[in-house]
């Protein structure tokens, strides 16, 4: 159900777009769909790969180890190392949600997921060394970081707190 | 390296991919030898299953940024935000960020665009955290094809106040950029009296 809203609200917002660019007449529409492609063939290798990956190393790690690590009673460890390794994780978002969803699968917590991808988002150590420093410059970069450092633990927190007021009210 | 900042636009390309792929295959080959060919193929049908459904919307968010590219031409979003400030500044900025699509490649040049715009270390922050937290089309096409929903709405819901947030925070701690932040809201004064 929830998977063909998301669906709808994607193909609706494409065929919104397409008719707009079509309208243009100035090969917009074209441009687009070129663009569209290319990333394509960027993209469609690296999903492959990554959902294989993701699914073996849940088929190969102990859903005991991930427990210990990043379950749900790891508490603010927990979190802090959740956001350590999605700081670390590289690649691009089919990867780092393709771990995410399958630690959460063998007992990793949601909050320490929920610090996982935020920390991933905010601080990817690869993507900041890659992209950022080269393209925004060091001092912007520092200073971006040093505001962000404390929000996945803050997030995770937070899912922590509302997962417990789920309960107490469920 | 941050000698030549522009130098090769796509640094790491496929050296992405062969990672990827090498950690896919020697998993793959663990699985088999660890775990067995049972469990190894049982895993493989999971993940066929899991890519075939996530076909359709990959298709869609690829059509999607291709489009989105083409209609927001990035040096006019850049124009017209740069020179925003106070706190629609950085509402504007986050909004921004989590509506444009595309990776790093375009995230990062934008910034320095916005920075070239009149933008402060404020803006540019909201803007990142918006992009790398609340990008729809990363949420819609990639997140919500691993994660159960409830799980996307729960981290998105907490993660809606952070880009303004941040921003604000980089703005108020580091003073340097407030100068920068004043002048841009000069422009912006003097541009909305000129309307």
């Amino acid at each position: 159900m929830n998977i063909v809203i998301a669906s709808l609200l994607l193909y609706g917002a494409v065929i919104v777009l397409g008719r707009i660019a079509w309208r243009r007449h100035d090969g917009s529409f074209q441009h687009s769909l070129d663009l569209a492609k290319v990333q394509a063939r960027l993209v469609a290798p690296r999903i492959f790969f990554a959902v294989l990956g993701a699914g073996f190393i849940a088929a190969l790690v102990p859903p005991e180890l991930v427990a210990a690590v990043i379950g749900h009673d790891t508490g603010t460890l927990g979190l802090v190392i959740a956001s350590i390794i999605g700081a670390i994780t590289p690649g691009g978002p089919m990867l780092a949600f393709a771990v995410g969803s399958a630690a959460l699968e063998v007992g990793g917590g949601t909050p320490q997921i929920v610090a996982f991808v935020t920390a991933w988002g905010l601080y990817n150590v690869n993507r900041t060394m890659v992209w950022e420093m080269p393209i925004v410059g060091r001092r912007a970069t520092l200073q971006r970081l040093a505001v962000a450092l404390p929000v996945p633990i803050l997030l995770g927190l937070a899912a922590g707190e509302i997962a417990r007021l789920a309960a107490v009210l469920g | 390296m941050p000698d030549h900042p522009r130098a090769g636009r796509r640094p790491k390309g496929d050296v992405g991919l062969l990672v990827v792929a090498l950690v896919a295959i020697t998993a793959g080959a663990l699985c088999y030898v660890l775990r067995g060919p049972e469990v190894f193929f049982a895993t493989f049908g999971d993940d066929l299953r899991l890519l075939l459904s996530i076909l359709p919307k990959v298709l869609a968010g690829v059509l999607l940024s291709g489009l989105l590219t083409v209609l927001l031409p990035q040096d006019k979003v850049a124009r017209w935000m740069g020179a925003r400030s106070g706190l629609r500044g950085l509402v504007l900025a986050g909004l921004a960020g989590a509506l444009l699509p595309g990776g790093p490649m375009m995230a990062f040049p934008l910034t320095v665009a916005l920075g070239v715009a009149g933008a402060d270390i404020g803006t540019a922050t909201a803007f990142i955290a918006g992009w790398s937290l609340l990008n729809l089309n990363r949420t819609l096409v990639w997140e919500m094809s691993f994660f159960a929903h409830d799980f996307v709405y729960l981290r998105y819901g907490l993660s809606l106040l952070v880009p303004v947030l941040l921003g604000l925070a980089a703005r108020l701690i580091f003073a340097r950029s407030k100068a920068k932040g004043s002048a841009a809201e000069n422009e912006a004064r003097n541009e909305s009296g000129a309307e």
